[in-house]
């Protein structure tokens, strides 16, 4: 007769829900009843299956049998579930009637320390990601520092270089007369190092200007032809000095960019007189001027020794140098093409290189040209 | 502004992280300032979650959940928080020993940055000894000390005074969802610290404090 008691209710609620794995099995150790618990942690289809099957295989003793642990003290047993992810009880076995009576509880201790863990972990994460976010903001801050500082000590360099180059220049053309050859000498070197470090101050003005967001381009149209004969002239000097020829193919089409004419040369004189410097004497550096869709190629090719694979990724960063030397022995500051690379990007175009080790280097700056009706050549 | 804080709850309450982080990313893309973030999302949700758990509505464990989604939801604004121009002011912000919450003061320590100071913030159950050692080698112009468990009490009061005998002229904020049940005058009471109430209550203090002079 059934028992319809408040009692027995509560009873047989507890039986089904309450957190404790209840398994009935025959006396073969098979699963023939399985309260709700069971079924929602272990998987629904528990009826018939070898109490063996439900653990984790690998955590089990070969000789592990359920039929001879009945009435023993509880012991650990680990469960597959439906996620994958074991769980672990602690489990006592009674002898019945019809077979075996499993009650398993959770490993409640463990969970709980589990929970612990975790809680601490993603708070000290969650700290350190303060951390790093601090820490990173205040490079941020000290970097923004150091260019403005760069730009400062380049502005405040090159005054007095100025008039060293000045005096240097005066003494050269009025006091050739009263100078010895030696004495003419020194000032030829004084000359040309003050002109080199004129350069490499310009550039770290160049650096500090661009880092700070500061650069602002004075766009107007000009044609690539324009470009090429303002720089021409200059990198012809450096050609012949090397014994370098240099030739300029400019396609026979009038390209017209809206671009600040003087960044755009600054950039075509960095990568054609690279390619001047580490060439070797009787080498050809050629450039070509060429349309393709909606954009001006600049492409500088050069025979010299390449650049090795793994200097190209980084290239146009600053401080990074090709990893190769100028024929001549030219000493760089590694700034040349992070600014080519930061002008071109801020004129919307686009500058890469392509080398090969021993077969020379191919550097390409490509910029929109003014769309007119014939298709984006004027 | 766009309004979503019911579904930002839903979500939370649910354990559901993704959705969560999307949500503070859209408003963050939409440009919400983090202090309207941290008051009418993190701290009004973690309240409402602390509520239900107290009503028996939820469980610890849910509790536990949202709280630790919400704390990881936090570096999502520090690219904005972090970057704001430095006024030379810092702060030291610290749960005191057995306190194990610590977004609070962890929203303490990044409101002084959103101010414009430097704020080292010691996270949970941090030893008197510890925050001593840090006070003296950062030199902060204050201390913020959080305390959302009201038992910790007697580990805040010990905190607060030892800080008072090393540095004596040094101010102790004091704050925490702790102070709901009572304890103000024994803060009160202490001369080197004062209670405050709010997050809004700790900016108007920030702001007041007087910027550095220069040199």
């Amino acid at each position: 007769m059934q028992d319809d008691t408040p009692h027995a209710a509560l009873l047989a609620h507890l039986w089904d829900e309450a957190a404790l794995l209840v398994l009935q099995l025959d006396p073969m150790g098979r699963v023939t009843h399985a309260n709700a618990f069971a079924n929602r942690h272990l998987g629904n289809e528990l009826a018939g299956r070898d109490f063996r099957d439900l653990l984790v295989n690998f955590a089990v003793p070969a000789d592990f049998d359920i039929r001879t642990c009945a009435n023993s003290s509880p012991f650990v047993l680990n469960f597959n579930t439906p996620s994958g992810q074991p769980a672990t009880y602690r489990v006592g076995v009674l002898a019945t009637d019809d077979g075996l009576l499993t009650i398993g509880s959770p490993d409640i201790d463990g969970l709980e320390k589990l929970q612990w863990q975790v809680l601490k972990l993603n708070g000290e994460l969650s700290n350190m990601s303060r951390q790093l976010h601090q820490a990173n903001a205040e490079l941020t801050r000290l970097n923004a520092l150091k260019d403005r500082f760069l730009g400062m000590a380049a502005h405040d360099l090159r005054k007095p270089l100025g008039a060293i180059m000045a005096y240097v220049d005066f003494l050269r053309n009025e006091a050739a007369a009263a100078l010895t050859a030696e004495h003419a000498g020194f000032l030829a070197t004084i000359a040309q190092a003050a002109a080199r470090m004129r350069g490499m101050i310009d550039s770290f003005l160049d650096v500090s200007v661009i880092q700070s967001g500061k650069l602002r381009l004075e766009r107007s149209p000009v044609t690539a032809e324009s470009i090429m004969a303002g720089i021409r002239p200059i990198l012809d000097v450096a050609a012949r000095t090397k014994e370098v020829k240099l030739t300029v193919d400019l396609g026979g089409s009038v390209l017209v960019l809206d671009v600040d004419a003087g960044k755009i040369e600054q950039v075509l004189t960095n990568l054609v007189g690279n390619a001047i410097e580490h060439s070797s004497p009787g080498a050809t550096v050629s450039v070509s001027v060429r349309a393709s869709g909606s954009t001006a190629v600049f492409a500088v090719h050069d025979e010299a020794v390449g650049i090795p694979e793994d200097r190209l990724e980084h290239l146009f960063e600053p401080f990074e140098r090709a990893g190769t030397h100028k024929s001549g022995g030219e000493r760089s500051i590694g700034l040349g093409l992070a600014i080519a690379h930061k002008i071109v990007e801020a004129h919307g175009g686009r500058i890469r290189v392509d080398s090969q080790w021993g077969r020379g280097s191919t550097f390409t700056v490509e910029l929109p040209i003014i769309p007119t009706t014939n298709g984006g050549e004027a | 502004m766009i309004e979503i804080y019911p579904d930002y709850l839903h979500a939370l309450l649910a354990g559901d992280q993704d959705q969560c982080r999307r949500m503070v990313r859209t408003l963050i893309e939409n440009g919400i300032p983090v202090h309207t973030l941290y008051t009418d999302y993190f701290q009004r949700s973690l309240y409402q979650v602390g509520e239900l758990w107290e009503g028996n509505r939820i469980s610890v464990a849910d509790e536990h959940l949202a709280t630790a989604i919400t704390e990881s939801l936090m570096p999502e604004t520090y690219p904005v928080l972090f970057g704001a121009d430095h006024i030379g002011r810092s702060a030291v912000v610290s749960c005191v020993a057995n306190e194990y919450h610590q977004i609070g003061g962890k929203m303490v320590a990044d409101t002084f940055e959103m101010h414009g100071w430097n704020s080292y913030f010691l996270g949970a159950n941090t030893p008197v000894a510890d925050l001593l050692a840090l006070v003296a080698a950062k030199k902060p112009d204050v201390v913020a000390l959080s305390l959302t468990v009201f038992f910790g009490l007697g580990h805040l009061l010990d905190a607060i005074s030892a800080l008072g005998e090393a540095f004596p002229a040094l101010p102790v904020w004091v704050g925490g969802q702790a102070f709901r049940w009572g304890a103000h005058e024994q803060v009160s009471a202490l001369p080197n610290a004062a209670l405050l109430g709010s997050l809004a209550e700790l900016e108007t203090r920030i702001a007041a404090w007087e910027a550095p002079h220069a040199g």
